[in-house]
């Protein structure tokens, strides 16, 4: 599974998520006059398209690492699998809006659910707090676990922030702007921005996860908390909510954008 | 590999200059609205691509983008960032803040002047309890103003009194900022020194920092306090007297004073001198803190009547709290030692009984909290306000990695060293392009972005890393207050009754905006305001 770990994250990124993430922009550029069949090839020669030149410009390239695709038999699949699902559930528009239907729970739930965490970090470190300062004593495990808990808080619940408007803008023209006008610089700063920077983090995250995954690795300690390669896993967890969060914003922006014209 | 061949000569002139390209591109996309982080990552990353084609941005560079998210999971005094908010928002939503305005309000309000007095010292206190600007703004915003406008105040004064008073959470420690500050600085101090061949560096901590911003941050409330004093006195309009006859028996407004008072004081005092004690790191205070602060919030919330989820479980734990300090500062308790004498297991059984004590009052908060329906709420805005805070900690690093990338630490080093007048003139360039900056970006975009970049040559020129630090920290403070986007305004406009102007608002931060270049002014003048209790506490 070892070498695989990474692999299988480029894979599903540049497969599925990566193509998935086209669907919102896909509906507003293939408007709903074509037939669900045809959109959806559409859609399929759009991703291909951009799909190809970033595999173009990777390989063109210097030092690049890990080569994507990993695999292109692999990705070739991913990729079918993905047209599949999008043709499903009929064509780019109606897809985006039933995927962000899934996809708007799963984030906000898992924000929700870790954001307990806080509340139990600072418990936790008010023990250590006491157990040290009275008692002498020490647990590294619970020291450690504070880490995890800090990381999982802002790691897992980073999408949850963006579904809720937390992040914050610079709003001296977006507060004033219309419904549409904010739909725009949603939509546009979605793919100028946001999704490439979740394949990047993705595309870099994979060879340092799989690192980690491949040797198991665990605390500096040995009462520590076993567990560090999970701990890296949460990165390409936030990009993987980051993204579907903001496909989320860009289907509802999408949505406004189809309204008139 | 250059993908333009031969023709690509004459982009190379251009591409030379990528790296400013890409923070003048980066100011224009912040301004169309969407989210700073992804802003920053998103910008940079697009201009690595373009470095790229241009052959001028080795791929390398983006690799350790992951170590740098990792860097910010496991670094320890960084966890104390979403204990910290925990506690201001537990303040904020149990309603304290409002009590502490109401009893300053009637302490002060007989005298002329008096109700912006009193939002001056509550917007220390909080300052020192929390530090969160929004919250103290708008809390003081919805009580303070429609008051202080009832009463004839000047609306420019007033509003500008309520903007200035909750900044003051970005200075007076512990803050955000200054954590923040701390981590970012002591990375520079320590990359200026390696340069320099010194191979062991000193450091900087956050604590140092913590100590060196308390004199000049209650400096700024001693300034506030004489501009509103003056205003007073030259100006008695602006600012009039409540007539003594409405405020009810002094006798009786000490007492209800002398109820709500202590619990945030001692929190105050608990917090912040364990830190500059040097006897907990701010992660380990802001624990204590949090824990503080959900009991003081059980304690207003809870009904007198209930016995086992009400005010005694609280006070209790809380005794308990107290009496392990104490314990503690009298014994020796570690468990695990040669020998333990009678006194000293008796002790460590006592203290065994308190610490078990503890969860009795704090379950009893959570209880209260949960009644009220505000846990939840409390509980998300501070996961929803880390979240943010360390998003745009991630698009910083790729922002400032790819910056490296294209040569912009260069670009910065050879600007600041070209600038006439030497380490002065470096200082007052970098004090100066912060300020304008502060106009436009949040003091976590500046922290991330600015300071790792202006730092290390900062540093190499042999300035003092904490005085450095404070000035950077009053510096970012300003950019709150400064329009039309200094954040304190912003929150004040949300919160401000429409007879109250934008321009009043505006109006009104312009005296606070010029005490705050005095205060750097006085700063330069007289170092010795920051590095002298950092020097005496940890010498």
């Amino acid at each position: 599974m070892l070498d695989l770990t990474g692999d299988i994250l480029n894979w599903l990124a540049a497969g599925v998520v990566f193509p998935l993430m086209l669907l919102p922009l896909a509906a507003l550029v293939f408007s709903a006059r074509n037939s669900t069949l045809v959109a959806t090839m559409l859609w399929a020669v759009l991703t291909a398209l951009v799909a190809g030149a970033g595999v173009l410009f990777l390989t063109l390239a210097p030092r690049m690492e890990p080569a994507l695709p990993g695999n292109a038999y692999w990705l070739a699949g991913f990729a079918l699998l993905s047209a599949i699902i999008v043709a499903a559930l009929g064509g780019p528009a109606k897809a985006s809006g039933r995927l962000s239907v899934i996809a708007e729970p799963v984030v906000r739930v898992t924000g929700r659910i870790v954001m307990w965490l806080l509340i139990l970090m600072a418990l936790v470190q008010f023990a250590v707090v006491v157990l040290r300062y009275v008692f002498g004593v020490n647990f590294i495990f619970m020291q450690e676990s504070i880490t995890y808990m800090h990381g999982a808080v802002f790691l897992l619940a980073g999408g949850y922030a963006l579904l809720t408007d937390d992040h914050v803008r610079v709003d001296i023209f977006y507060r004033g702007a219309s419904k549409r006008k904010k739909a725009l610089v949603d939509f546009i700063g979605s793919y100028l921005l946001l999704f490439p920077l979740c394949l990047l983090l993705f595309w870099t995250a994979s060879p340092y996860v799989a690192t980690s995954w491949s040797v198991g690795e665990g605390s500096a300690e040995t009462s520590g908390i076993q567990g560090v390669f999970i701990l890296k896993s949460f990165i390409p967890a936030y990009a993987l909510l980051l993204a579907m969060a903001g496909f989320v914003i860009a289907a509802r922006a999408g949505d406004i954008l189809r309204e008139r014209g | 590999m250059d993908l333009f061949g031969d023709a690509g000569f004459c982009f190379c002139a251009f591409a030379g200059w990528l790296d400013i390209a890409m923070v003048v591109v980066l100011c224009a996309l912040l301004m169309a609205g969407y989210p700073v982080a992804f802003s920053l990552g998103g910008t940079a990353l697009i201009f690595a691509v373009i470095g790229l084609a241009f052959g001028v941005f080795d791929i390398s560079f983006l690799k350790p983008f992951p170590q740098r998210i990792f860097g910010a999971v496991s670094n320890t005094t960084l966890i104390a960032v979403p204990m910290f908010i925990l506690m201001g928002v537990i303040l904020e939503k149990s309603k304290i803040a409002e009590e502490l305005l109401d009893e300053m309000a009637k302490l002060f309000g007989s005298l002329r002047g008096g109700l912006g007095i009193s939002v001056t010292i509550v917007g220390a206190l909080l300052a020192a309890s929390t530090g969160i600007v929004g919250a103290t703004v708008v809390t003081m915003g919805l009580l303070s103003l429609p008051t202080m406008l009832r009463r004839g105040y000047d609306p420019a004064f007033a509003s500008g009194s309520i903007a200035a008073a909750g900044t003051l959470g970005q200075i007076i420690p512990p803050s955000i900022v200054l954590i923040l500050l701390g981590d970012v600085i002591s990375n520079a101090y320590q990359k200026a020194q390696l340069e320099q061949g010194v191979f062991a560096p000193e450091t900087v901590s956050v604590g140092d920092l913590f100590a060196g911003a308390l004199i000049p941050g209650l400096m700024l409330v001693g300034l506030y306090l004489l501009w509103q004093v003056f205003v007073a006195v030259t100006q008695p309009k602006k600012a009039p007297a409540i007539p003594a006859a409405e405020m009810g028996s002094r006798a009786e407004v000490w007492k209800a004073a002398m109820k709500t008072l202590p619990p945030p004081l001692i929190l105050i005092i608990a917090v912040l001198g364990s830190i500059l004690a040097g006897a907990a790191t701010p992660t380990e205070a802001a624990s204590v803190g949090a824990v503080g602060a959900l009991l003081i919030a059980g304690l207003r919330l809870a009904p007198k009547g209930s016995i086992l989820a009400g005010r005694p479980a609280v006070v209790t734990s809380a005794a308990a709290i107290i009496g392990l300090i104490l314990l503690t500062s009298f014994l020796d308790l570690r468990l695990g030692r040669e020998s333990v004498s009678g006194v000293e297991s008796a002790g460590i059984a006592l203290a065994f009984l308190l610490f078990a004590l503890t969860p009795w009052g704090v379950i009893a908060s959570f209880i209260q909290l949960r009644r009220e329906k505000t846990l939840s709420a409390i509980v998300d805005q501070s996961a929803r306000v880390t979240t943010m805070v360390f998003t745009i900690l991630i698009g910083a690093a790729l922002f400032s990695l790819v910056f490296r990338g294209l040569g912009g630490d260069d670009t910065v080093r050879a600007a600041l060293e070209a600038t006439p007048g030497g380490v002065l003139g470096a200082v007052i360039t970098v004090m100066a392009v912060m300020f304008i900056l502060g106009f436009f970006l949040d003091f976590i975009e500046i922290t991330f972005v600015v300071v790792p970049l202006v730092g290390p040559p900062l540093l190499a020129m042999g300035l003092d890393p904490v005085w450095l630090g404070v000035m950077m920290a009053i510096n970012l403070q300003t950019s709150f207050l400064t329009p039309p986007f200094g954040f304190a305004l912003f929150y004040l406009r949300g919160v401000a009754p429409p007879e109250v102007k934008t321009s009043d608002i505006y109006r009104g931060a312009i005296p606070f905006i010029f005490i705050q270049l005095l205060a750097l002014a006085i700063l330069s003048v007289f170092p010795m305001l920051a590095t002298w209790l950092p020097g005496v506490l940890y010498q």
